[in-house]
């Protein structure tokens, strides 16, 4: 057998051609040309959260949408996917050319690569914060205190795409909803209720959270308000001490629920002597956009009020605010009626 | 010396410690058991001490006149006795206040029994990963097995998640960890296979291998299947908690005989492992069937620790410092030594479960997943007493 030698300097010349070209695959990202974003012209919506992206759906400007995160419940159509907000693919996010890339933060803020990439003009980046309450969902939605300070370093939705009007209507559409349904209930009794996020082991919604709000809103004390955290986890003792009156379940696109024995999602339940559990008042509220907070905050309410209140159903029908120009995604989405638990 | 007598001499000094000593520390260790079950039933994650339940005062009195009239012994039966007392007592009143009381003792008794199950469940998980690190440590030889070093948590974590792709939702997330760590003990059992017995350097590395396998398929199904982030429910697992809500005392039962068999098993071959500690040749001299012995420690381990990941899921540490802390106390002779890892084990994750209850008693935080706890519990305290030990090769 014989091996066949290389030339040194052959083998330099591979080496030095293969580091340049490795060099220019990595300076690719910023060596390229900074192309401005067409902020006048239509525009082409990245929205990295989903929370974001009914919004949009929901002023009217879902055909501007080019792409989404993964697992977005709101995405009108099937669209491009670009990752999620730990882990985005830049690559599939700039081969859709957006003017726009939108989402929602914590204090950690946005991604660096994000960032550099708005900064050299490549799109628009518009971070808003995850909503805490009500308020923040239709401060995102429109801001009013922008049209005082026209310099304020964020802009809402609906001026930023140009859809001042649409948005105005949806944000009081939804807190006029809101208020409807807060004072149908004002002055009934309030029963004590358990927001269930997840099944195993019970995670709860706890005080001053979004949904929190929402309960109050439908008519409802929330049974897990002394929590210290956000979400809870209960085991069956203290169910037992706190014996909500309703458990509801908020569990996005999930199956119906089957009768207690059977159901491996209502297993922390059985033969509890909690009032709920003996009434037969657990009940599943599976709307897509259930945790979602956004501008389908109002229908979440509502759906939770006919839960807690199946007396007032009509009188929660008619709190209904209809939409004065209904979007494409409005039309066609159906409210997803509570079900109940089987007995 | 003749030859027998040198190899005699070469026999560990497994039988020499003294015994009051150990009786003493067995004692001890009983007592403290008894003492953490006790604290344990009387700590509750909501109520302090006993639950009370506030009766309003029809409840009050019907209860009572019916301990007066059972002290009494009034002929006619305790509703007559008020009904004289309170001719405005209908029996539908009574009938209601009836329910009322029976629902406060049915409160009461709810609570009581989800502490003593919750206490069983801890007893047998700590014995089940402390037995099972003591019966690994000794095939392996290596000082830092544990119940997991061989993928089998990670494994049951596999069987979770391929059961939420399969969307088998109706069926408990215990079945799917069942199936993914027998699988991976099949693997490891016939991957780890030389020459007709096991090894156990390959069978170290087979299971090492396996669990980062397992650990990147666990990462690409969550990735699949689930939202950004760790799917919640195996995020939670993950992290060890006791799992009262979709186990029942028949389960409980079942998987408490399955580790006493085990234990039993491990004691009985509590000799041979004293002596499989030498080396091969030295312990099959002596008498020590290897190969069988290996593949009982391995089966014994591999099922005790599985049983453990089904009612608590992948409980890090106690299956590590319980036969270390045993050893200390007791020295590495395995009669003993299970035994009194089985006790410390038991100890240690009723005490994390205890803490994890009473911090949500006092603030509200829910209950703490109990992989938590016994890492922040258990790691000081084996640090501690390890402290003399460290760096003087003694291990």
């Amino acid at each position: 057998m014989t091996v066949r030698q290389v030339n040194p300097a052959t083998r330099w010349g591979v080496l030095v051609a293969g580091s340049a070209i490795l060099c220019a695959g990595c300076d690719q990202g910023t060596s390229a040309p900074p192309v401005l974003p067409q902020l006048t012209s239509e525009p082409r919506i990245v929205s990295l959260a989903p929370a974001i992206t009914q919004m949009l759906v929901d002023i009217g400007v879902s055909d501007s949408l080019v792409a989404v995160a993964q697992n977005d419940s709101a995405a009108p159509s099937p669209l491009p996917v670009v990752g999620n907000y730990v882990d985005l693919d830049i690559e599939s996010l700039l081969a859709t050319a957006p003017t726009h890339v939108l989402m929602m933060t914590g204090k950690e803020g946005a991604p660096k690569r994000l960032t550099e990439l708005a900064a050299a003009g490549r799109f628009a980046l518009m971070t808003y914060p995850s909503p805490q309450s009500v308020e923040d969902v239709a401060r995102t939605l429109y801001d009013e205190a922008e049209d005082t300070d026209p310099a304020s370093s964020t802009r809402s939705l609906g001026p930023l795409l140009g859809k001042t009007e649409q948005a105005r209507k949806v944000k009081e559409q939804m807190l006029i909803g809101l208020d409807r349904l807060r004072a149908l209930f004002a002055d009934m009794s309030k029963p004590k209720v358990l927001l269930v996020i997840g099944t195993n082991p019970i995670m709860a919604s706890g005080p001053g959270t979004v949904h929190d709000q929402l309960l109050e809103t439908a008519g409802a004390s929330n049974a897990a308000a002394s929590a210290t955290v956000g979400a809870p986890t209960y085991d069956r003792e203290s169910l037992v001490g706190m014996d909500p009156e309703i458990i509801l379940l908020l569990l996005p696109s999930a199956e119906p629920l089957i009768p207690i024995d059977r159901d491996p999602r209502l297993a922390s339940f059985r033969g509890l002597p909690i009032k709920a559990v003996d009434q037969g008042h657990i009940v599943l509220i599976n709307d897509p956009l259930v945790l979602l907070p956004s501008s389908s905050l109002t229908r979440i309410a509502r759906a939770m009020a006919k839960a807690i209140h199946p007396d007032h159903a009509d009188a929660i029908e008619e709190t209904l605010v209809l939409q004065t120009a209904p979007s494409r995604r409005a039309e066609s989405s159906v409210l997803t009626e509570p079900s109940h638990v089987g007995r | 010396m003749s030859a027998g007598n040198k190899t005699q001499d070469r026999q560990p000094r497994f039988g020499r410690q003294r015994r009051p000593r150990a009786a003493l520390i067995f004692v001890l260790l009983s007592l403290l058991l008894l003492l953490v079950a006790a604290i344990r039933l009387m700590v509750g994650s909501y109520y302090q001490m006993w639950p009370t339940v506030e009766l309003s005062p029809d409840a009050q009195l019907v209860q009572a006149t019916k301990r007066a009239a059972q002290d009494d012994e009034v002929e006619g039966g305790a509703f007559d006795l008020l009904h004289a007392e309170h001719p405005d007592w209908t029996k539908q009143r009574w009938a209601l206040a009836e329910v009322e009381l029976n629902h406060a003792r049915r409160k009461v008794l709810e609570v009581l029994r989800e502490r003593l199950f919750r206490l069983t469940a801890a007893a047998v998980v700590g014995l089940a990963l402390a037995t099972s690190g003591v019966s690994l440590q000794a095939l392996l030889r290596n000082p830092l097995a544990e119940p997991f070093i061989l993928g089998i948590s990670t494994g049951a974590g596999v069987g979770i998640m391929v059961q939420q792709l399969l969307g088998h939702h109706l069926m408990t997330q215990h079945v799917g960890a069942l199936a993914g760590a027998a699988i991976t003990m099949l693997i490891v059992l016939l991957a780890s296979r030389k020459r007709g017995t096991l090894d156990p350097l390959g069978m170290l590395l087979t299971g090492v291998v396996l669990g980062t396998i397992n650990g990147a398929t666990i990462m690409i199904l969550n990735y699949v299947v689930g939202p950004a982030g760790l799917n919640q429910n195996l995020a939670r697992w993950m992290m060890g908690y006791i799992d009262t809500n979709n186990l029942g005392w028949m389960e409980l039962a079942l998987v408490g005989g399955i580790c006493g068999m085990g234990m039993g098993i491990l004691l009985w071959q509590a000799r041979a492992m004293d002596l499989a500690t030498l080396s091969d040749v030295e312990a099959i001299s002596l008498g020590v069937h290897l190969a069988r012995l290996r593949l009982i420690l391995f089966l014994v381990a591999s099922i005790l620790a599985s049983a453990a990941v089904v009612l608590a899921g992948p409980i890090a540490f106690v299956g590590l410092i319980c036969p270390h802390i045993g050893r200390l106390l007791l020295g590495p002779r395995h009669l003993s030594l299970l035994v009194a890892s089985a006790i410390l084990g038991a100890i240690l994750i009723i005490v994390a479960d205890t803490t994890s209850a009473a911090l949500n008693q006092k603030f509200q935080i829910g209950l703490l997943p109990i992989g938590i706890m016994t890492a922040l519990l258990g790691g000081p305290m084996f640090l501690w007493m390890l402290r003399p030990k460290l760096g003087r090769d003694e291990l």
